[in-house]
């Protein structure tokens, strides 16, 4: 089978390296970026991803998980009485000031880890033996990415709001793109926040019996609250309102929709000129074909035979390059996410970019007119 | 299509063809009435601008008359569409022209291979087909070839076979011997007499080439839009000679 659109590709490949080239960096433009965005929101909704709750009560109509101010400590009740629920924790944040002997000042959120024994114990990924650390008194663990920045050595003290802590240890992927987390125990956090206790948690998560349908739950226990005084959400759905959130508030959305445009307008321009070039290049041969009785759908499919190669070099160069980036974005801890779907949808977007450039260049043929050979 | 053998490869009456360019109106062709039988290279030969390459477009369906009509095998080509008329150049024609407009990605055989992949012919068929085509033109041990590897008589000849592998009945051959040397020119003449004569093809054939008069059964000349003679040249033998066009 004479493949006239890949064999052309392979002949004249410096013709089409600028358009690979092009389809790769538009592909990567996205990848890349919204890898740094995903990356970026899971950073931001550390907490909320690595509980182990299956609900989170936050105070009610907050946009972003971190809002949440006082859930009634009376709700705890309610939610006890509902035969669905397992368990159920208070957990806390605070924002303080972390102070090291060695000058170093820095803003912190510090995280209270639900420690007592049980469903809702510790975070995913955060191994038992630093939850052991956390139990003792005054000693709060960090990630390792944050020591430099929080100017902290494991065995070292720092002052977090005036309060003098023991860094007892470490956690690996827990780094924040707000600021650096801290993670204490309920108990130290209280002393840290100079929390009363009054009113109530900022959170309460729960854990369900896995029998119960966890949606159910929720809408339950939300009607349940006639007085609105809390909202009810999975991990998930609290993710992606917290992630609307920021992309809107950060402006993160806009910048990365206008890249995507730039990403579209400039791999259109550049592989559909490559490829209306290679098509005027064998203008007189396509009519040649034509002279002998190919019909002019058939060259259309060559053409969009061609692009759908061009689009194939371009993601093979586009993932190769996306593979040396997420290899440097590993070693330099930035954090980047590369889903499947992600990768797929960018796949796809390449292709539509190589496929509508196929269908532009198009027009030219029209120009292969078999007549005009014989002038 | 199933024709009587007394019915011409190719028949055209009153042929009138013209250009217009702005306000002005050139003819091109004025009244040309011709019939080229299967068998016979038929040369169509003239000064520049006398309208012979227009009146090969006409004659291939690649270009519609103002007035007149065109027969090929004894089928009208008048009533027909683009799509209809691609179908009967696909059936019936092969073309040489004075390029041979080869993709510079392909070697020998797949320029071969790809018009019969193209034009619909039995994946089995094609690669025997192919080095056939290839082997006639004398280029069997040249097939592997790229046209940049290729000189210029044996990208002509790669041209020829891409033509003559569909087995056409008409071949129209625009200057096909004009960029050659000699050595090649005269080889590209005799494949193009061989076509009519084994394959039994009416072939036509634009020239300036005065080397090919020798080798052709007849000679059309033409000049300003008429034919000014039409001669057979007795060197080469015809089973199927008639006279067909005079003078007007």
């Amino acid at each position: 089978m004479v493949s006239l659109a890949r064999q052309t590709l392979v002949h004249e490949w410096k013709r089409f390296a600028a358009a690979i080239l092009t389809l790769a960096f538009s592909g990567l433009l996205i990848l890349v970026q919204v890898g740094l965005l995903l990356g970026q929101l899971d950073a931001f909704t550390l907490p909320v991803t690595r509980a182990r709750a299956d609900l989170w009560v936050t105070a009610a109509n907050i946009r972003s998980w971190d809002q949440s101010t006082i859930v009634p400590a009376r709700s705890e009740g309610l939610f006890w009485s509902h035969p669905a629920i397992r368990d159920v924790r208070e957990m806390a944040i605070g924002y303080a000031d972390w102070k090291t002997g060695n000058g170093t000042r820095q803003s912190v959120m510090v995280v209270g880890v639900p420690l007592q024994p049980g469903a809702l114990a510790g975070f995913q990924g955060v191994p038992a033996e630093t939850l052991a650390i956390l139990s003792h008194p005054d000693s709060v663990v960090v990630d390792a990415a944050d020591m430099d920045k929080l100017g902290a050595e494991v065995g070292g003290t720092a002052e977090i709001a005036g309060k003098r802590v023991t860094v007892g240890g470490i956690v690996h992927g827990f780094r924040s793109n707000l600021m650096p987390l801290v993670f204490a125990s309920p108990a130290s956090l209280r002393q840290i926040a100079m929390d009363g206790g009054t009113g109530g948690p900022p959170y309460f998560l729960l854990k369900l019996d896995p029998r119960f349908d966890v949606a159910t739950v929720r809408d339950q226990l939300e009607a349940a609250d006639t007085a609105d005084s809390y909202a009810i959400a999975t991990p998930d759905e609290l993710t992606w309102m917290s992630a609307r959130f920021w992309l809107e508030e950060s402006g993160a959305g806009t910048s990365f929709g206008f890249s995507m445009l730039l990403a579209l307008l400039v791999g259109v321009g550049v592989t559909g000129q490559t490829l209306r070039g290679a098509v005027i290049a064998s203008l007189k041969e396509y009519a040649t074909l034509r002279a002998l009785g190919v019909r002019v759908g058939q060259l259309r499919a060559i053409v969009l035979e061609q692009s759908l190669w061009v689009a194939l070099a371009g993601n093979v160069a586009m993932f190769a390059i996306a593979a040396a980036l997420c290899g440097v974005a590993w070693f330099l801890d930035i954090p980047l996410v590369m889903s499947l779907w992600l990768c797929a949808v960018t796949s796809l977007f390449v292709t539509a970019i190589a496929c509508v450039s196929g269908l532009l260049s198009l027009s030219v043929l029209y120009r292969s007119e078999p007549a005009d050979l014989l002038r | 299509m199933l024709v009587s053998s007394d019915t011409p490869a190719l028949a055209a009456h009153g042929l009138f063809k013209s250009y217009s360019s702005g306000d002005s109106r050139m003819d091109i062709l004025k009244g040309i009435d011709l019939t080229a039988r299967c068998g016979e290279l038929t040369l169509l030969m003239g000064p520049s601008g006398s309208g012979k390459s227009t009146l090969m477009a006409v004659l291939a369906g690649l270009s519609r008359p103002d007035r007149g009509r065109v027969d090929i095998l004894g089928q009208p080509t008048g009533c027909l569409g683009d799509d209809e008329l691609t179908a009967i150049r696909l059936r019936h024609c092969g073309f040489i022209f004075q390029s041979p407009n080869l993709f510079g990605a392909l070697d020998a055989l797949d320029q071969v291979r790809l018009v019969l992949q193209m034009t619909g012919t039995p994946a089995a068929e094609i690669e025997a087909r192919a080095r056939r085509a290839l082997t006639e033109v004398g280029l069997a041990d040249r097939a592997h070839l790229k046209p940049a590897a290729l000189s210029g008589g044996e990208k002509q000849r790669v041209a020829i076979a891409r033509a003559l592998v569909k087995r056409p009945t008409l071949l129209f051959a625009d200057e096909p011997t004009s960029a050659l040397d000699r050595y090649n020119g005269d080889m590209v003449t005799l494949i193009l007499r061989r076509i009519a004569h084994l394959h039994r093809a009416a072939v036509l054939c634009v020239t300036h080439d005065s080397r090919l008069i020798a080798h052709a059964d007849r000679v059309v000349t033409i000049e300003d839009g008429r034919i000014l003679s039409d001669e057979r040249t007795g060197c080469a033998p015809s089973p199927d000679r008639v006279s067909d066009n005079a003078a007007p």
